[in-house]
């Protein structure tokens, strides 16, 4: 039990079974603010590569960062990233996303604008939904492994994990389809509609629903999905990851990674104050964290460098540091 | 005799079940209940709250910023133990609403029910027989609605019971709290019918010997009325 699991992302690699993983923070209070998730995905997507047949790295970050990384302009369908043979890239923006569902139903006319507000009045169904048709979506394409750059938050994640309310409510109203639909049928004919609406209506509640139980499934298989945490040395980021994996267990899905990121190793001769200081509080948190983290889980270690990891050549030499742990120059 | 005797401490008994209270009651026996049947679960609750208050006292103590794995740690088993204790006050109270349910019940059965049941059974007999003339035309309600004429019924009687148990609890009340002028003026001005129930009672109580029913008497009126 006291045996320390190795400090590197291997065991990722290695397990080939994996489809989905995601890296990140749940919260936007820290994950936002560059701990470096983007570069780590980007760095984990770029070792993937070199294992399995194909890989795909998607954001939903409406800031682009992905092509900020690569330097290379990715749209909303899967581009292959330069300088790699199986490596895709994808930027979504899961407003545009909710948007267009918003659209199709408005065309639906009254019905469809019923079900928007009955489908949206619970939060953070909306950003669920859009999460499970982006992964629905992405399914279909046919990649070995898929890496998603930005996490889901709370909200989404509870309703990814925990589909038995939500598949009750739906499951509830597509049940009531069948003994009020023939007469709100009837009544939409009478006052001028066209018929078929409110069949369409639920038979898209029902496959919502179906989406959202397929989603789950994948996601409760710790063969299929795993969590990579990532956090940089300090106590808010530390608190953040705490909380997340808690809430990653009490939703059973898998995590056993954490990556800490910006780890600062100044050199012996170096005389620059801020960075003793820096250093030091940031090798007690450290320590904290293996006291913490240890049994259950491989905790990555990767330093803070002196120029920024942009562009596919950097991104590779930094990726090789998630395999081999990282030795400070002497 | 048995039936009235009877009939009065079943009345009693239902009266002193009301008076004391039933939630009083329902506590008490809960109280029992759990200390029989679930002792372990409730020491387990006792335990795991006294684990969570100490926890959660050494978790203030403890900086989270100086310490964190240990504070971590300390927040881990404080969540466990408040999840845990949820889900055993969950059960302990599906419990408790089972059992109430079933006291209720029971208690219902032990009064009200038995009330109606021996009121019922003996809807024909009479509880004693009233000296002719007494009451002239009210003898027909007192036996009413199915005991022989000139006779006292189960269900005046158990009414009678009633008002003067309960008159006598307010008595008793209003004595301890030192209320005897009001008690003597409410007696005289508002109560007839207790008045009247308690005068049969002591009758009956009093002189058992001979208003006791004669043999064969269930059936048809009492030969002497017309006379």
């Amino acid at each position: 039990m006291s045996e320390t699991l190795e400090p590197t992302l291997q065991n990722v690699l290695d397990q080939t079974s994996l489809k989905w993983i995601f890296c990140g923070m749940s919260y936007s209070c820290c994950g936002k603010g560059g701990v470096g998730k983007t570069t780590t995905s980007c760095s984990l997507a770029i070792q993937l590569a070199s294992v399995r047949e194909s890989v795909l790295l998607i954001s939903t970050d409406p800031a682009h960062n992905l092509s900020d990384a690569f330097g290379q302009k990715f749209s909303k369908d899967a581009t292959k990233v330069n300088g790699f043979d199986n490596l895709y890239a994808m930027e979504i923006d899961p407003t545009s996303a909710i948007q267009e569902m918003v659209e199709q139903s408005d065309s639906n006319g009254m019905m469809g604008s019923m079900m928007q507000d009955l489908a949206f009045a619970i939060p953070g169904v909306d950003e669920a939904m859009s999460f499970a048709e982006i992964m629905k979506h992405v399914k279909s394409m046919e990649y070995s492994v898929i890496v998603f750059d930005t996490a889901p938050t709370g909200h989404t994640l509870r309703f990814l994990s925990f589909p038995t309310v939500l598949e009750k409510a739906l499951g509830k109203l597509s049940s009531l389809s069948g003994r009020i639909g023939p007469m709100l049928n009837q009544m939409t004919s009478m006052m001028g509609g066209q018929a078929d609406q409110t069949e369409d209506m639920f038979s898209k509640l029902e496959s919502m629903r179906a989406v959202i139980t397929e989603v789950n499934t994948q996601f409760k298989d710790p063969e299929k999905t795993t969590f990579v945490c990532v956090c940089i040395s300090e106590f808010l980021s530390l608190y953040e990851t705490e909380r997340l994996v808690q809430e990653l267990t009490t939703y059973e899905i898998d995590t056993h990674n954490i990556v800490v990121n910006q780890l600062l190793f100044p050199k012996q001769s170096s005389n620059c104050e801020h960075c003793r200081v820096r250093q030091g509080m940031q090798q007690k948190y450290l320590n904290e964290a293996h006291e913490l983290y240890d049994e259950f889980f491989h905790i990555v270690q990767l330093p803070l460098l002196t120029e920024e990891v942009r562009g596919p050549a950097k991104l590779k030499d930094f990726s090789k540091m998630l395999v081999t742990p990282y030795k400070p120059a002497e | 005799m048995t039936l009235i005797a009877t009939i009065f401490a079943l009345v009693f008994v239902t009266e002193l079940i009301s008076w004391i209270g039933k939630s009083v009651l329902l506590e008490l026996a809960y109280a029992l209940y759990l200390r029989v049947f679930y002792s372990s679960k409730r020491s387990q609750q006792q335990r795991l709250k006294s684990e969570i208050l100490a926890n959660k006292k050494e978790l203030m103590l403890t900086s989270a910023q100086d310490q964190f794995a240990r504070w971590a740690k300390l927040r881990r088993s404080v969540d466990k133990g408040l999840a845990d204790l949820e889900k055993l006050n969950s059960e302990l109270s599906s419990a408790k609403t089972s059992f109430s349910l079933k006291f209720n019940t029971a208690l219902w059965i032990l009064t009200a029910g038995s009330q109606f049941v021996v009121g019922w059974w003996y809807r024909k007999a009479a509880v004693f027989y009233l000296p002719p003339g007494w009451f002239g035309p009210l003898t027909w309600w007192l036996s009413f609605p199915f005991a022989p004429a000139g006779s006292v019924s189960c269900g005046v009687w158990q009414m009678a019971c009633r008002r003067v148990i309960k008159t006598g609890e307010r008595v008793v009340k209003e004595l301890m709290s030192g209320k005897q002028r009001i008690l003597y003026d409410r007696w005289l001005h508002k109560y007839p019918l207790a008045i009247g129930g308690s005068c049969l009672l002591i009758y009956c109580i009093g002189s058992p010997g001979p208003v006791s029913v004669p043999s064969g008497a269930q059936e048809g009126p009492v030969p002497d009325k017309s006379s």
